[in-house]
């Protein structure tokens, strides 16, 4: 195109967009800049049920896609979103440092309700789901919490991972944990890439219901139990209960856990009671904050 | 109006002696079945030999009327209403010279003074001629006088074989062809007209065409898009014709079986829910159309064929029907006289794209005579966009005394692959081409069919008195199917449980056979007072459809359907009835006002009804909802033309138009649910003789209850009230013989003011009270310029001519939905020819400068790789209009 009739064309163009001048559409492609971060104190010792401490050494989890809808239930009801974040990373949910996650896409608008995956997302058009990458620096897995349950003066590291992911029977292709309206989650998707959204994870609530306590005994050997921990002592006992060995895990720095006897650590398997107690909460627990504020200048 | 009329009327050639004056009149020879007399007249002339063997009759032709400009309607006989006709016998000389003119029946002397001075000032005749030398000869004429219309002041007569030098500058005037005549020997053969003296017949024959029996004209938004500029610029199809139209912008964005998108005034009349369209007085559009409610496809026409393109814009007129709510576009077929004959013209051009046309309008013949099939295909300007169509057209027109009669046939089919949407997202980021198809097999499997037949009678009465009539009847069928993906694969599956992610492929199949009928009788004029003359028209129009829908979702490729959505009959009667008086008021005032009501009845026969998808048990009834409703609706037509100078004319119009509903939507008993329309408009058009026409005119409208494209169902769906103002800019320039232009600038406001509340499904609706309606733009603009005259007058006998057409068209950036503005549009197509003899050598540039531009834009969600994380969010769909290309044509006309 010759430049002369490219200037005529912008000339026209640009009159035409003056006559247009009123044009309203209401609504405007903006985007959301999204981060992450933990809170500031989930490294400190909390307690968890039944009077273990526990205290954490690492909360990873795979965050992401994330999607904010219009309405106060998500779900199926978002099948059209205010704004779209379609990556997932790994938070260090005891980092209070914000971890910059990009911008998300958006329309403006009034967001009022939220719904994310933890790396693992359900698809309408395939039965297995869909393992980010994040995820899979995790082993495939959602959450990863380490750290250590302290209880009656023993210390047990512990590692426990879990896989959150929708039920394909129930509802395929939709997000599995999304906002509740008594969460009260609203706010405004501003025009200009003005907006900003933070969502601070606090990891210790997803454990609230985990039994660390029952890892532990304090029990002499009986009929029927082979291994028994009388608190910190480790004992092996003979089919009638009576006493074979013994030995002190403290003195070799471990911990007596029930039925295992001394141990330097634990891999929560995936179907005990703190991995469906973490998955739980992770999934109907507490929701982590989100803040949905207008952007600040850096 | 002051119409003319030249009845068939034989002339007198006396013979006589070569050389030898009789009464003034040379000999035009004897005619080949001379009687008696006119032996005797031979015997006058010498003594020829009784044995020799009698000569040949040297061929005679009789003189043919070049221009027939009207008379003039006597001023102190306007007020009389009559519209007599006088016979005259003209006198020509060998060179067709009008000599004297005489009445041999006459009327009022008004009236033969002015028949006499209008043949023997303007009338301009080609001579007799006998063996091929021109001869001096008299002929009969018959000048009709009809009641002058404000527009008749420009109205000049067109022979057929020099049209192009008398450009129509009125679109509201009689447009008068002469046939070519009947060989002398026919008309001597006619004894019925002849003299009884035996005297040699010289036949001529004329005619006036129907547009003086009614004028079409409402409002300040009518216009007439005439040959010269509809064959100015190059067309791809048919319904490119539009784009001459003001305000008007078509594209086909869904491939060669699927209804051009048309925007009218700011309406996104998508695929013609808006515009009332009829070719050659058949209706068009398809009510309840499973794709879009009064669907419209115009691949049928073929451009050649297109006489003329008359609009009504906003709804004024009485007539105006169902659909008519951004306004009518009404196509005439016809084929001039100096294109009669054959016609075989083969085009090829880029993407393989590939044209023949096939037409025949018999010389001689009247001119909406013809018959014409077009083929097309093209391998399409990126992936999977080829395609194959046929058309055929077939027009013939007869006249018997007071009544000309018109049949017409029209056959269409096509079939083509269509590329759907990609996300502009997915184009910046390079996922996918811009003329591209997704490379999902739900895309790749995207296509379309369509066949059509629409056939049509129609009969136009003329009364002596002035009343005149109109009807016609008329049937149609037509098939149509596409699958399109407009969503890639968000869709669950309602009927099966737990299947989901199959890809979105939108299967729609429509059927419909559809009779209907028209009538009209305008009475004669009333003259109550001086200077007052009332008219009274009174018309019906109705039409009975059968439709047949589905919609489900396949899994492609083998077409599996994994959800059905639409499985229903219609049948549908609608009846309009209307009546307008029409009030002329001196010279300077027309006034128009008259009613329209229609009667709307369906029933529906849904066979997917009371199924409550994966909820309620169907162990209770069996499915289906049969149900029927009704509706009727009234609205009042007005408009007036003030013409306070002979070159300036003010108009103004109201009307109360209306849209039916897709009937599929109805509930049982519910009165059904007209979309109404209100407008008016203001504008005044100055015209400069032959050479300039320029109309301005503002308008309002407001609609009831819009509709815009609905995605995930591929279909439109209501969106509320909205209203329009805007103004429109047009003009005609044709400064030169050779040098025609025109040129239209439309702007409007287009605004939304009820739409649908939010819902717990849709908290965040697209549309929000007082947004500008998506895809609309609020600017469009469209220039055509057309260069055609003689390069060189004699090359090997004869003569080379040329021809430059240059189209250009703007549309400033169109809102979308949930925000964001679609690109503006601007196309330049250009094209050039010469003709040389029979032969036509031409090529025709299309998008000249390669602009990318999306042919429709959407905003909407949709999710296309089935492998990864869903989009929820809405994003920019389009689908890609035709790059740069071109076609070269060879044309011969034997």
């Amino acid at each position: 195109m010759t430049r002369p009739l490219q200037i005529v064309l912008r000339v026209v163009a640009s009159l035409a967009l003056l006559l247009g001048g009123c044009i309203d559409t209401s609504v405007e492609a903006t985007t959301v800049a999204l981060s992450a971060r933990g809170d500031a104190d989930a490294d400190a010792p909390f307690d968890g049920r039944n009077g273990a401490t526990i205290t954490l050494q690492r909360a990873d989890l795979a965050f992401g896609p994330l999607y904010l809808c219009a309405g106060v239930q998500a779900g199926e009801h978002c099948d059209e979103a205010l704004a779209q974040w379609t990556d997932a990373a790994v938070i260090d949910a005891l980092s209070p440092e914000p971890q910059a996650l990009g911008p998300m896409e958006a329309i403006t608008g009034t967001a009022r309700s939220y719904m994310y995956d933890l790396g693992i997302t359900s698809l309408l058009t395939r039965d297995e789901p869909l393992v980010s990458e994040a995820a899979g620096s995790l082993g495939d897995a959602s959450v990863v919490i380490e750290g250590t349950a302290e209880l009656d003066g023993q210390a047990l590291p512990f590692t426990v991972r879990v896989r959150v992911e929708q039920d394909a029977e129930v509802e395929q292709g939709v997000p599995v944990i999304r906002s509740a309206e008594a969460d009260g989650f609203e706010g405004a998707l501003l025009p200009d890439d003005a907006s900003s959204l933070e969502v601070a994870f606090d990891p210790r609530p997803w454990l609230a219901t985990a039994d660390f306590a029952s890892l532990f005994e304090d029990r002499p050997c009986a009929p029927g139990v082979p291994i028994a921990c009388a608190g910190s002592l480790e004992q092996t006992c003979d089919a009638d209960g009576a006493l074979v060995t013994s030995r002190e895990c403290a003195d070799l720095g471990q911990a007596c856990l029930r039925g295992v006897g001394c141990a330097a650590s634990l891999e929560v398997g995936p179907d005990s009671q703190i991995a469906r107690a973490l998955r739980a909460g992770v999934e109907a627990g507490a929701r982590p904050l989100f803040t949905l504020r207008p952007e600040t200048a850096p | 109006m002051l119409a003319l009329a030249l009845a068939f009327a034989p002339g007198l050639g006396r013979a006589q002696d070569a050389g030898v004056p009789d009464a003034g009149v040379p000999d035009a020879g004897p005619p080949p079945d001379a009687g008696p007399s006119d032996h005797a007249a031979s015997d006058d002339a010498g003594a020829p030999d009784p044995h020799a063997d009698p000569p040949p009759p040297p061929r005679l032709l009789p003189p043919r009327v070049i221009t027939s400009p009207p008379p003039h309607y006597p001023d102190d006989r306007l007020g009389d209403g009559a519209h007599p006709t006088v016979v005259l016998l003209v006198t020509l000389d060998e060179h067709g010279h009008v000599m004297s003119a005489t009445v041999e029946h006459g009327a009022e002397p008004e009236f033969d003074a002015a028949a006499v001075e209008a043949v023997t000032r303007s009338w301009t005749f080609a001579p007799a001629e006998r063996g091929g030398q021109p001869i001096a000869a008299r002929v009969r004429v018959a000048v009709h006088f009809e009641l002058p219309s404000f527009d008749a002041a420009t109205t000049e007569a067109i022979e057929g074989s020099h049209p192009e030098s008398h450009p129509e500058m009125n679109p509201a005037r009689p447009h008068v062809h002469t046939n070519d005549p009947p060989p002398a020997e026919e008309a001597a053969a006619d004894g019925a007209d002849h003299e009884a003296s035996g005297e040699p017949a010289l036949g001529v024959t004329a005619e006036v065409e129907g547009a003086g029996q009614r004028e079409e004209e409402r409002g300040a938004g009518a216009f007439e898009v005439d040959r010269d500029i509809l064959e100015a610029a190059p067309r791809q199809d048919g319904a490119d014709l539009l784009l001459s139209v003001p305000g008007v912008f078509a594209a086909r964005a869904e491939g060669l079986a699927v209804g051009q998108r048309i925007n009218l005034r700011g309406f996104d009349a998508e695929h013609g829910q808006d515009i009332e369209l009829t070719v050659g007085g058949l209706p068009v559009n398809l009510p309840s159309h499973i794709h879009g409610q009064g669907y419209a496809d115009l691949g049928f026409l073929i451009p050649e064929v297109v006489r003329r393109v008359q609009v009504t814009e906003g709804v004024a007129d009485p007539r105006q029907g169902d659909f008519a709510v951004a306004g009518s576009v009404r196509f005439e077929l016809g084929v001039e006289e100096r294109r009669r004959g054959w016609r075989v013209e083969s085009g090829y051009g880029l993407f393989h794209a590939f044209r023949q046309l096939v037409m025949f309008a018999p010389e001689g013949e009247r001119e909406e005579t013809f018959g014409a099939v077009q083929y097309q295909r093209t391998d399409g300007y990126g992936q999977n966009r080829g395609g194959d169509a046929v058309s055929a057209i077939v027009q013939v027109g007869a006249r018997d005394g007071s009544w000309r009669w018109r049949g017409l046939g029209i056959l269409h089919g096509a079939r083509a692959d269509l590329a759907g949407v990609v996300r502009a997202d997915d184009v910046q980021a390079g996922r996918v081409g811009f003329y591209d198809s997704y490379p999902v097999t739900s895309a790749q499997s995207q296509n379309a069919l369509s066949g059509r037949f629409l056939g049509g009678f129609f009969g136009d009465w003329r009364g002596d008195d002035g009343a005149n009539a109109s009807l016609g009847l008329w049937v149609g069928a037509d098939a149509f199917r596409v699958q399109e993906n407009f969503t890639g694969f968000i869709q669950r599956s309602r009927t099966l449980a737990g299947v989901a992610g199959r890809g979105d492929l939108i299967e729609q199949q429509n059927q419909t056979l559809s009779a209907g009928l028209l009538g009209r009788y305008r009475s004669a004029p009333w003259r109550p007072f001086d200077e007052v003359a009332a008219r009274v028209e009174l018309g019906l129009d109705g039409r009975f459809d059968h439709v047949g829908q589905t919609q489900n979702l396949l899994g492609a490729p083998r077409n599996q359907t994994w959800d059905r959505r639409v499985d229903a009959s219609i049948l549908g009667t609608q009846v309009g009835l209307w009546g307008e008086v029409e009030l002329t008021i001196t010279d300077y005032l027309r006034v128009h006002g008259g009613l329209r009501a229609a009667l709307l009845l369906y029933e529906i026969d849904d066979r997917l009804g009371n199924f409550v998808p994966l909820v309620r048990p169907m162990d209770e009834f069996i499915m289906g909802f049969r149900r029927s409703a009704g509706g009727a609706t009234v609205g009042p037509r007005a408009s007036a033309e003030l013409r306070p100078l002979d070159w300036l004319s003010i108009r103004a119009g109201y009307g109360h138009g209306y849209r039916s509903p897709q009937a599929r939507t109805l509930a049982d008993s519910e009165a059904a649910p007209f979309t109404e329309v209100r407008g008016a408009d203001l504008g005044a058009t100055a015209t400069y003789g032959r050479y300039l026409r320029v109309s301005v005119a503002g308008y309002w409208t407001e609609l009831s209850d819009d509709v815009a494209f609905e995605p995930r169902e591929g279909r439109l769906e209501r969106i509320g009230a909205s209203r329009r103002l805007g103004a429109v800019l047009y003009a005609q320039a044709r400064p030169l013989d050779w040098l025609v232009g025109a040129l239209s600038v439309t702007y409007v406001d287009a605004e939304l003011l009820e739409p649908p509340p939010p819902t717990a499904d849709d908290p965040q609706p697209a549309f929000t009270e007082g947004q500008n309606l998506p895809y609309v733009p609020p600017v469009v603009i469209r220039a055509d310029v057309g260069v055609n005259g003689p390069l060189i007058a004699d090359v090997l006998g004869e003569t080379l001519t040329g021809r430059i057409g240059i189209g250009y068209s703007f549309l400033s950036p169109r809102p979308l939905p949930f925000g964001g503005f679609a690109d503006a549009v601007n196309l330049l197509d250009a094209s050039a020819g010469v003709g040389w003899g029979p032969l036509d050598l031409g090529v025709s540039f299309f998008n000249l400068f390669d602009q990318r531009w999306a042919a429709s834009e959407f905003l909407f969600t949709s999710s296309w790789d089935p492998t990864g994380i869903p989009d929820r969010v809405p994003a920019r769909h389009l689908s890609a209009g035709s790059p740069f290309r071109f076609m070269v044509t060879l044309g011969v006309s034997p």
